[in-house]
């Protein structure tokens, strides 16, 4: 078991889940007109989960990361994480809770330009304050993990699309979270990259234990999750679980 | 976080190099300026302590204000061997100064006659830009040779040997006069007073009825940086010494306190205007930094994403104006020393007749500008420098530590 799983579930002593979305709704006001982006949400997701969200666009699968991920506000309700409401957390408490408690993967991979794989995959790490020495061992192994050791030193704009997505994966691992929080990871990769890439996220996770939410409408994702969240109009249509077989 | 805002700082290289070029150059023109200038206040502050003697004056109290030889220092040369006596004085110079009218058979012209002690004078002339042109500087054979600047000379229509009257007020109020003839005239070079005239001291005493009294006691220290320190100790001896006679120690500040006000006002013209032409970079500096803040919204939210806090990416910002200032400064630093080198050495030369003024007795001329590195105003420059051009940033730092990360990252949607 990880460190940070060890600290997720010290807070969330008592707790029956690691997340636990109760009755959210976050409302966006477009003119005189209220959009509801998500409509009295309740879900919760369990340590270890890998949980694909689906549903078309609008269907509020990527606002319900943003609230579980602290990077949004409920308008109502309340997100509680290992035990903790994160739904009022400030600017400054929120990016403290991500730091420690969540990885993000994002559809257009979202390296930082002037850095190198290595170093993309180092930064929360650092932000982190984690020796150097650990640093180096912690981010190094992963990357060996991916397979992108050689070229560590490679900036993203050396790297193909599915090389970008796999150090985004690094970095979003390297942190130790005890959540990934991955928004359509697969949807800018072809078929084959994005099979390889959720194999691989896969084999992470069973390797450290950790939560994996994926925002999804690629069939790829869906075939691999062992939970599928439904949603539709902000709202959640179905919660279906399938064997690990399928 | 400083390897991100290095990197960051060099992706538009040449916006960067622009703006960074206009740093080093206003930074490099700030300390030039300041260095010349500084030079001019030296060259001030140089010729006021040798024109009054060194860089702490004995006299009676009141004299500086009035010249009237009514306040004196009564048996003066005694006086200046007991201050001679102290160890930071390396040289007490009487001295008889008085304000008179000089008059021959053809002319009369005013003139300030200095009475001055030939021996503890080796080097009057230098020091007030003046030279022999004819006869002998206060012949000890001729007592009553006086030494006229050439302009006065000219003035009064005279040559050696010629008969002038001095007339003066002696110290009760009394008109007096005093026969003398010309033994030396002297040229005056650029920078000397024109309407001087020398007498032995004693001549001096005699003709203006004091005695054994002098007006002044120039001292000259061995370090004049040290003449506030040295002021009241000499003052406590004097007054110990004198306690009746109203004597006043006075540093040249004090004797000329005209010249330390045109300093100020020159040093505070000097960075008024420096300080506007900066505020122009520090514009420049501050839009660059927007600019690049507004077209990294993405990249700053997807910091935030990540778990940096506000601050941090406030921080991240004003690191990337830390590094820019750094560096450009450090050029600039080197543009400036060699521009100092440069000015120190050869100069620049602002005409023939230069900055020519006078402020009381002080007669300035610089006929070529030099540079002066003064550790001080290098100091003040790099940390007003440094502190805009940070300031510069603090908006910018501050709008990025506003983002959100969501809207931010919206725009990669």
């Amino acid at each position: 078991m990880t460190e940070t799983k060890k600290r997720a579930a010290g807070e969330g002593r008592g707790q029956d889940h690691l997340i636990d979305v109760r009755g959210v709704s976050r409302v966006y006001e477009q003119g005189l007109s209220k959009v509801y982006a998500l409509d009295d949400v309740s879900v919760h997701f369990d340590s270890g989960e890998f949980t694909a969200i689906a549903g078309p666009s609008g269907s509020g699968k990527t606002t319900l990361l943003n609230v579980i991920g602290a990077l949004d506000r409920p308008t109502k309700g309340d997100v509680r994480v290992a035990g903790r409401s994160i739904g009022s957390l400030g600017k400054s408490e929120g990016a403290a809770f991500r730091l420690q408690n969540v990885g993000f993967v994002f559809q257009a991979y979202n390296l930082l330009p002037v850095l190198s794989g290595y170093e993309n995959a180092e930064f929360t790490v650092s932000l982190q304050k984690v020796s150097p020495k650990q640093r180096r061992e912690r981010v190094m192994a992963l990357l060996d993990r991916v397979g992108l050791a050689e070229k560590a030193h490679r900036r993203p704009n050396e790297l193909s699309g599915g090389e970008q997505q796999r150090v985004a994966v690094v970095r979003a691992l390297a942190s130790r979270p005890s959540i990934v929080l991955a928004d359509e990871p697969t949807a800018n990769l072809d078929h084959k990259t994005g099979e390889a890439l959720l194999d691989l996220m896969l084999e992470l996770q069973r390797e450290h234990g950790t939560t994996f939410l994926f925002s999804t409408h690629d069939p790829v994702v869906i075939d691999r999750a062992r939970r599928i969240v439904r949603m539709d109009s902000g709202q959640i249509a179905a919660d279906e679980r399938q064997s690990e077989a399928a | 976080m400083w390897i991100l805002a290095w990197r960051n700082l060099w992706r538009h290289r040449r916006r960067t190099v622009i703006v960074g070029s206009a740093i080093a150059a206003s930074y490099a023109l700030f300390l030039v300026v300041l260095s010349i200038e500084d030079h001019s206040h030296l060259v001030m502050r140089d010729t006021a302590e040798r024109t009054i003697g060194g860089a702490l004056r004995v006299e009676g109290s009141g004299f500086s204000a009035t010249r009237s030889i009514e306040h004196h220092v009564p048996d003066g040369e005694a006086l200046a061997a007991e201050l001679l006596a102290h160890r930071e004085v390396r040289e007490a110079r009487v001295e008889v100064e008085l304000s008179g009218l000089l008059s021959s058979p053809r002319d009369n012209a005013g003139a300030q006659v200095r009475g001055v002690d030939v021996d503890a004078w080796p080097t009057v002339l230098d020091d007030l830009f003046l030279r022999v042109g004819e006869g002998t500087f206060l012949d000890p054979d001729d007592p009553q040779g006086i030494a006229l600047a050439r302009p006065v000379a000219r003035d009064l229509q005279v040559e050696l040997g010629d008969r002038v009257v001095l007339t003066l007020s002696d110290p009760q109020g009394e008109m007096t006069r005093a026969l003398f003839h010309v033994g030396s005239i002297l040229e005056v070079e650029v920078g000397g007073p024109e309407q001087i005239a020398f007498l032995r001291i004693e001549e001096a005493q005699r003709a203006a009825g004091l005695g054994d009294a002098v007006t002044s006691i120039g001292l000259r220290l061995y370090d004049s940086g040290e003449r506030f320190a040295l002021q009241s100790a000499l003052q406590a001896l004097v007054d110990e010494r004198r306690p009746d006679q109203g004597l006043a120690v006075l540093t040249w500040d004090e004797v000329v306190p005209d010249l330390i006000a045109i300093i100020e006002i020159d040093r505070a013209f000097t960075l008024i205007m420096l300080s506007l032409v900066f505020l122009v970079v520090v514009f420049a500096i501050a839009n660059t930094m927007m600019m690049s803040v507004m077209e990294r919204t993405r990249e700053l939210g997807l910091l935030g994403a990540l778990g940096l806090g506000p601050w941090a990416t406030a921080r991240l910002v004003l690191y990337e104006s830390v590094a820019k200032s750094a560096v450009f400064m450090g050029i600039g630093l080197l543009i400036a020393l060699a521009g100092h080198a440069a000015i120190s050495r050869w100069g620049i030369p602002i005409g023939e007749a230069g900055f020519d003024y006078d402020v009381g007795d002080v007669h300035i001329v610089e006929p070529v500008l030099y540079s002066h590195m003064n550790p001080e105003s290098w100091l003040f420059a790099s940390l007003l420098i440094f502190g805009l051009t940070t300031l510069a940033a603090l908006h910018p730092a501050v709008r990025a530590a506003r983002l959100q990360p969501t809207e931010a990252m919206r725009q990669w949607k």
